[in-house]
């Protein structure tokens, strides 16, 4: 996340750079937000720029905005991280899966030279 | 330099846990996920051994131990393998005490037309010994199951005479409210080493509350007494349910079940269903609940500590799923989700549901997650369009919310819950009361085994090496 500012009227706008936070992070991270605001996505000028607005939901109590600044932060690198061994560990992930879900007989034992 | 493997993390307070699928756990210092992603533990750290121990990071592309992580991981899901172990049957909705917060919506005793037909009964018979699993456990509920023993009794013979040739392990429960057994079903019991499932709230004032009565109490510990004489006393466990009032009395309760002669206790959120489901705010209840667990899991630790073995089952549960390479039988928390995997429901209407909690939705008129009629084949009841709605929407490893969360192999999906509760079966985890209260109880059993280690070790290893 590159900066986020709360305006008068009490909504939330977060600057967020897509070529660190894809679409993957961001969509994680607005997730947990959804119940208490209405968010909306805007492309900037900059290509890989958007705005993330959030307007709290009518009924709901808004949450400290110094408290939401530094979970939305700890979210943006946690849900990066977390994409990062997503992507690194889906191939052995698969194979783990198939390994342990295949017939006992179809395991090939590999030998391995170090 | 060392590749990542699968796993996922949690940050709470200043520390991170991480968990993969394959049961390993570690919980490490804030940043530490930050660290181990950027490449930045060295080989001469401890915490890289620790790393590499737990499958966490492999010094090769692929694992020396793949198979062995294959084959741990196959031993997570071995639940699956017997397929439906527990088969539910709703004898009567016909009850002798219909409580306040009856969650099966129990109908006056008199009722008419809230029996199970025999003739159903014995094809739902038929239906369960068509489960591949070695071990088959007929459960019989109700309403009050006992009303209609007779049946129960016809049930019983009949799965004895197929068994003959099945060959199966059998368990036979009956969920009672223990009030009016009769000394010949109890015989009856005794012979086929039936046990008894049955309800206690707590201290007499607060059961009674619970249950808009004056005596129910005094009859449910007379019941309980009769049953442990004729049969023994380790053939009567009892459950109990956290009303809003119960919430106050944490260690009354667990109070109540030691004079009582139980040396456990399951504590239990309410389920939002049947005449529970009138609760009027159940986040704020289950936020209650989570401190209402705490104080009567503090208060048993006392006990065991003072040298008193005394189990809180719910937390053996997760403790066996968080320190043993073995899966658990409780359909609560599995993935992919105990529904027709784990627990089918043949009931009194006629109609096979996914679970007790579809049944009970079944009596508000909602039947989406009835699977078809009793005299239905088995293949399209267990494997037909319904199963197959449910199993895209059913393991936590898929489902938004859970697949990245820590807990994912902990907890267990509830498609049924999800939809009673937020109208939707695949559910909605920000607002997720069952998500919020899972997760604040698990990561109060790791904070447990973080910082009190040496104090509560011994006593949770006791619980779930079953030391009683």
């Amino acid at each position: 996340m590159s900066s986020i500012q709360q305006y008068e009227d009490g909504h939330i706008e977060v600057l967020v750079d897509t070529s660190i936070y894809d679409d993957w992070v961001i969509e994680k991270v607005l997730y947990w937000w959804t119940t208490d605001y209405v968010i909306t996505r805007k492309r900037e000028s900059t290509p890989t720029f958007q705005t993330i607005s959030f307007v709290l939901k009518r009924g709901h109590i808004a949450i400290d905005f110094q408290k939401l600044k530094e979970k939305m932060s700890d979210d943006f690198i946690d849900y990066k991280n977390r994409q990062t061994i997503r992507l690194e560990t889906s191939n052995i992930r698969d194979l783990l899966f198939a390994k342990a879900f295949a017939n006992n007989d179809d395991f090939i034992e590999v030998t391995f030279k170090d | 330099m060392y590749y990542l493997l699968p796993f996922h993390f949690q940050p709470t307070g200043r520390k991170e846990i991480l968990t993969n699928d394959l049961g390993d756990y570690l919980i490490l210092p804030r940043g530490s996920v930050q660290r181990i992603v950027n490449r930045e533990i060295t080989p001469a750290e401890e915490l890289y051994k620790d790393l590499l121990a737990s499958f966490f990071i492999s010094e090769t592309p692929v694992p020396h131990l793949l198979d062995n992580m294959a084959t741990r991981l196959a031993t997570r899901k071995s639940f699956l393998d017997g397929f439906t172990a527990l088969h539910i049957f709703v004898m009567t909705l016909r009850c002798n005490q219909n409580c306040i917060y009856c969650q099966a919506s129990s109908r006056d005793s008199s009722l008419k037309g809230c029996d199970m037909e025999e003739a159903d009964l014995m094809t739902a018979v038929d239906l369960m010994f068509r489960s591949p699993s070695k071990h088959l456990t007929m459960e019989f509920q109700g309403g009050e199951p006992t009303l209609v023993s007779d049946l129960i009794q016809k049930g019983i013979m009949y799965a004895e005479k197929k068994n003959q040739e099945e060959c199966r392990n059998m368990t036979y429960v009956v969920c009672s409210n223990s009030v009016n057994v009769s000394d010949a079903f109890l015989d009856f019991c005794k012979q086929f080493n039936v046990v008894f499932s049955t309800s206690l709230d707590g201290p007499e004032f607060l059961h009674n509350h619970n249950r808009g009565k004056t005596d129910s109490y005094q009859k449910v510990i007379a019941g309980i007494g009769k049953v442990r004489a004729a049969l023994g006393a380790d053939k009567v466990s009892a459950l109990m349910t956290t009303s809003e009032d119960s919430l106050r009395y944490p260690c009354e309760i667990v109070d109540a079940y030691r004079e009582n002669g139980f040396h456990s206790i399951f504590l239990r959120s309410l389920n939002p269903y049947g005449l529970a489901r009138e609760n009027n705010d159940w986040p704020a209840y289950f936020d209650a609940f989570v401190e209402f667990y705490k104080q009567a899991l503090e208060y048993i630790l006392e006990l065991n500590k003072r040298g008193e073995i005394f189990v809180e089952e719910f937390t053996a549960l997760i403790l066996r799923k968080i320190l043993t390479p073995f899966p658990i039988g409780f359909v609560d928390l599995q993935t992919p989700a105990g529904i027709i995997n784990g627990v089918v429901v043949y009931n009194y209407d006629g109609h096979v549901y996914a679970s007790d909690e579809s049944r009970m939705l079944a009596e508000n008129k909602d039947y989406t997650f009835r699977l078809g009629k009793i005299t239905d084949k088995y293949e399209d009841l267990f494997y037909g369009r319904k199963a197959q709605e449910l199993s895209r929407i059913w393991s936590t490893e898929c489902i938004a919310g859970c697949s990245e969360c820590a807990y994912q192999s902990i907890c267990g999906a509830d498609p049924v819950r999800n939809y009673s509760t937020q109208g939707d079966a695949y559910g909605y985890r920000p607002s997720s009361s069952i998500c919020k209260k899972n997760k604040a109880i698990i990561e109060y059993i790791f904070h447990l085994l973080d910082e009190r280690s040496e104090e509560v070790l011994p006593i949770f290893m006791s619980w779930i090496n079953d030391a009683r």
